[in-house]
């Protein structure tokens, strides 16, 4: 097998890679011949970032502040920013995560305009009380929108089953109580405390001269490197919220056609960033591809036996500190309250397989063997490669550590893996039940 | 630079549409049979499902999974979708390129799988395996059924029932249940072998083919799709078997129809249905009713976005729908119940103003540019590229962003008010929310 450097040369993929004097990351990915130019600009500020410590005051942050800032960045003096990049041909747009808020256009034209705009938008904040009382109209039907969706009520419930005080707890958008309180001066506050320069990344990617990305930083933020005058940087404070569950299950009833059944398992011991959370979240991947994909022995046997359909998933996350795997389905009908299903006991027995028997060796290099072919592909995705360079540039890490990581993790991380994630005194379970069901 | 297609005839009713080109990481090809969108739409979404289950050499899902990682993460694609009233059959690949990768024979052995997977499936009893056969029945009527999960899908699902019953256009993509309860095993089997051997099939390939397309390791193996179908007897001419009719364009009464129908959810969703006169379009015409419908919903430069959500504050989701080949152009807007004819009012007046061109310079060139980005960036990654040539050359147009770009360069103010004038309002449909916004149902914990 090719080693990471062999195939690093082969891809053929250049990355300029440095910290601006005013402390924002800069990566740049050059593609020539490509039409198209994506940019994503990450302020590492997520819906988990609820309190901040400053010169010894601490300070609670409402609920969903973090999206309702990315909400009101769009707009300035000028009115509406989105529209703005729509008349230079690009699109905009924005979204937040748990840890993250990133702004993102895709253009093929004015390239320098746009990062102009890019840059402003995020830099140069501007609320008044009209825009702030407008936008917890919107958002509140945003809310709305999303409690209707089964999928994500049955995720936020398994959330909040799972931690009891960690704020992943609370829906990335908050609550109407919670925005209802956010007002300019702490929009202004917030921005002030996380997005400082050294607080963002930027990356580009696409057919652009690295000369035009750093020209419109510069005009941005000037060439002043950041002075001990500036503001200490904000301790983002979140809750070690490793004990039990908060509760053992949830259920809810909502207009769905069938039962929807998920089961959580929280990680503990996630680390807040670097290397070891990027091989902890791809070796935690692996083994669960192993056990439960489609290439599986028990995915085979479960589907040939009717456990499960084709509205089986899983998934694992991993951010700072905090982490949990969920599996999710359909199920034929609502097992009483607090009893397992056929499929919640047909996993627990497959863990306790491999705890036993191990992860198989043919399994293992298979996996890491498709880990290597959808890295080389990922090249192909110039939004989702741009994406990664930014939110990754905050932990100076790059895609490429992607593969080393890959490459580095053994079968025997992922059998440690397989011991201490699925334990079932970490673990809950969230229901969404046809309405007239009994809950 | 652009890549182009090149189009090879490769057999009687067999087209290759390929892309050279260096730019990408991997290479995705698509194989794509047209056919009525009729009463056997339920019958070819239940194969498509049925050929992803096993093929001789891989008779189940995990070998076929398997197959597909050792191909260094191969992913293959199968699923049927519509173009207006026609419905299409795609079996997609995408493989990362060989010359990163250890092992030279990944895209000739993924081309061949594919072909496996169409041509032989594990049969029994002159059908496909009875035990397979019901499970993807099963996960048919789900999959119909839950649509009904996801609100503003289902609202846009029955406004098109609303607007289009008695038309091919209503059917679901994947058939109503009715249907899919009649398919059986035996007849399903043969009427793919049929298929596969007599319908027309346009191939796509994009990626890096080589340098000598006459004796290149990588397109060989494309042209050998020319002998698709000889996995079975006699191969009969590919000839197209229908011809494609537009419904009737006109709505079916002189006046708008309004429906509302309750649904136990916080938001309401309206959609305004329109129908237009698609045949009547010339390539200009056409692409002048994509600027309007962009200028209505295509993003946030416009007027919904701008005028309900921006100024009014009335929604948080806004979009505009159109389907150039059926004659189609749906509003949408997620709102509060209580302020439903405000919103309606609201969505009829920016169709009003546009008919009568009153909207500013500004919107109209957002709507240019954005249309512009979009045909310019369009074989940017080989899934969109594929994705656009396939669309084109279905709807008629060359599989060439310049054909595209040169039309949008001749339009005007003008063409864009004679799109909007072509339009007429046909169902006002309101998926009606709780008058209790804070009704959330019930929820109960266990500790």
């Amino acid at each position: 097998m090719q080693t990471t450097a062999e195939l690093s040369k082969k891809l053929d993929e250049p990355l300029i890679a440095l910290t601006h004097p005013s402390g924002m990351r800069i990566r740049i990915a050059r593609k020539p011949g490509f039409s198209r130019v994506h940019a994503v600009l990450t302020a590492r500020f997520g819906s988990v970032d609820r309190r901040r410590e400053n010169s010894g005051s601490s300070t609670e942050l409402p609920a969903g502040l973090a999206h309702f800032l990315e909400h009101q960045m769009f707009e300035d003096e000028g009115g509406d920013i989105a529209a703005r990049f729509a008349r230079l041909g690009a699109s905009s747009n924005a979204f937040t995560s748990f840890v993250n808020t990133s702004y993102v256009f895709d253009a093929s034209d004015f390239l320098p305009e746009c990062l102009d705009l890019l840059l402003a938008l995020v830099l140069r904040p501007h609320f008044t009380s009209a825009s702030v009382a407008k936008e917890v109209l919107v958002i509140a039907r945003e809310i709305r929108m999303v409690e209707d969706d089964p999928g994500a009520r049955i995720f936020q419930n398994l959330l909040r089953a799972l931690y009891s005080t960690h704020p992943v707890r609370v829906p990335i958008a908050g609550t109407e109580a919670s925005i209802a309180t956010i007002t300019p001066e702490m929009l202004m506050d917030a921005h002030r405390a996380f997005y400082r320069p050294d607080h963002l990344a930027l990356a580009v990617v696409g057919d652009v001269d690295p000369n035009v990305v750093f020209a419109a930083v510069d005009r941005a933020l000037g060439r002043e490197t950041a002075t001990a005058s500036d503001p200490a940087p904000s301790e983002m404070t979140v809750s070690n919220d490793e004990g039990s569950p908060a509760v053992a299950e949830i259920r809810a009833t909502m207009e769905v056609a069938r039962p929807k059944w998920l089961l959580g398992f929280k990680d503990r011991g996630v680390p807040a960033a670097g290397m070891r959370l990027l091989e902890r979240e791809i070796a935690t991947s692996m083994l669960l591809d192993i056990l439960f994909s489609a290439s599986s022995t028990a995915h085979e046997e479960w589907l040939r036996s009717g456990v499960i359909d084709d509205t089986f998933a899983y998934e694992y996350t991993a951010e700072s500190g905090f982490g949990f795997l969920a599996f999710a389905s359909d199920i034929a009908e609502a097992p009483a309250r607090g009893a397992s299903t056929r499929l919640e006991d047909a996993i627990g027995r497959e863990i306790e397989r491999v705890r036993t028997a191990g992860v198989d060796e043919a399994d293992f290099a298979r996996i890491q063997r498709r880990q290597i072919g959808r890295f080389v592909s990922f090249f192909d995705h110039l939004d989702g490669l741009a994406t990664a360079l930014s939110q990754l540039a905050l932990y100076e890490l790059t895609p490429l550590h992607w593969i080393e990581a890959a490459r580095s993790i053994r079968r025997e991380d992922l059998e440690a893996r397989a011991c201490d994630l699925f334990d079932r005194r970490f673990a809950s379970r969230s229901l969404v039940l046809p309405s007239g069901v009994e809950s | 630079m652009t890549p182009l297609f090149e189009r090879h005839d490769l057999a009687d009713g067999i087209t290759l549409y390929a892309a050279s080109t260096a730019r990408f990481k991997s290479i995705a090809v698509k194989l794509r049979f047209i056919e009525p969108l009729d009463a056997r739409a339920a019958m070819r979404a239940i194969v498509v499902s049925l050929l992803r289950r096993g093929c001789v050499s891989a008779p189940d899902l995990m070998s076929i999974a398997r197959r597909a990682e050792s191909l260094y993460g191969a992913s293959f694609m199968m699923d049927v979708g519509r173009i207006g009233e026609m419905q299409a059959s795609d079996f997609g690949l995408q493989v990362a390129h060989p010359k990163f990768l250890d092992e030279p024979r990944t895209l000739v052995d993924s081309l061949a799988f594919l072909r496996e997977l169409i041509e032989q499936p594990v049969l029994e009893d002159g059908g496909f395996r009875a035990h397979e056969f019901e499970q993807e029945r099963s996960n048919l009527l789900r999959a119909i059924a839950a649509i009904f999960d996801d609100k503003a899908s289902w609202s846009h699902v029955r406004l098109i029932e609303c607007m289009f019953a008695g038309e091919p256009y209503a059917r679901l993509d994947h058939g109503t249940i009715a249907e899919v309860n009649s398919l059986d095993r035996c007849t399903s089997w043969s009427e793919h072998r049929r298929r596969v051997r007599e319908t027309p099939l346009d191939l796509f390939a994009i990626g890096d083919l080589g340098e000598s397309r006459s004796d290149s390791a990588v397109l060989d193996p494309l042209r050998a799709i020319g002998e698709f179908g000889s996995a079975f007897s006699a191969r009969a001419s590919r000839t197209r078997s229908f011809e494609y009719e537009s419904a009737p364009h006109a709505p079916r009464s002189q006046t708008p129809r309004q429906i509302v129908e309750p649904i136990q959810a916080a938001e309401s969703h309206l959609l305004i249905g329109h129908r237009f006169d698609a045949k009547s379009l010339d390539p200009r015409g056409q692409l002048a009713m994509s600027v309007f419908a962009t200028m209505l919903g295509g993003g946030a430069h416009s007027l919904l976005f701008s005028e309900l959500r921006e100024r009014a504050g009335l929604a948080y989701s806004t979009n505009a729908h159109l389907d150039r080949v059926k004659g189609f152009l749906a509003v949408y807007a997620g709102i509060a119940r209580d302020r439903f004819e405000e919103a309606r009012d609201r969505m009829r007046d920016l169709v009003a103003r546009c008919a009568k061109g009153e909207f500013d310079d500004g919107t109209y060139s957002a709507a240019i540019a954005t249309l512009r980005h979009s045909i310019r960036t369009a074989l940017d990654s080989p899934g969109r590229a594929i994705e656009f040539a396939s669309r084109a050359v279905a709807t008629g147009w060359p599989p060439d962003p310049v054909a595209y770009s040169t039309v949008l360069d001749t339009l005007d103010r003008a063409a864009v008010i004679e799109a909007a004038n072509r339009v007429r309002e046909d169902v006002c449909f309101l998926a009606a929310g709780r008058t209790d916004a804070n009704d959330r149902g019930t929820e109960q914990e266990t500790r």
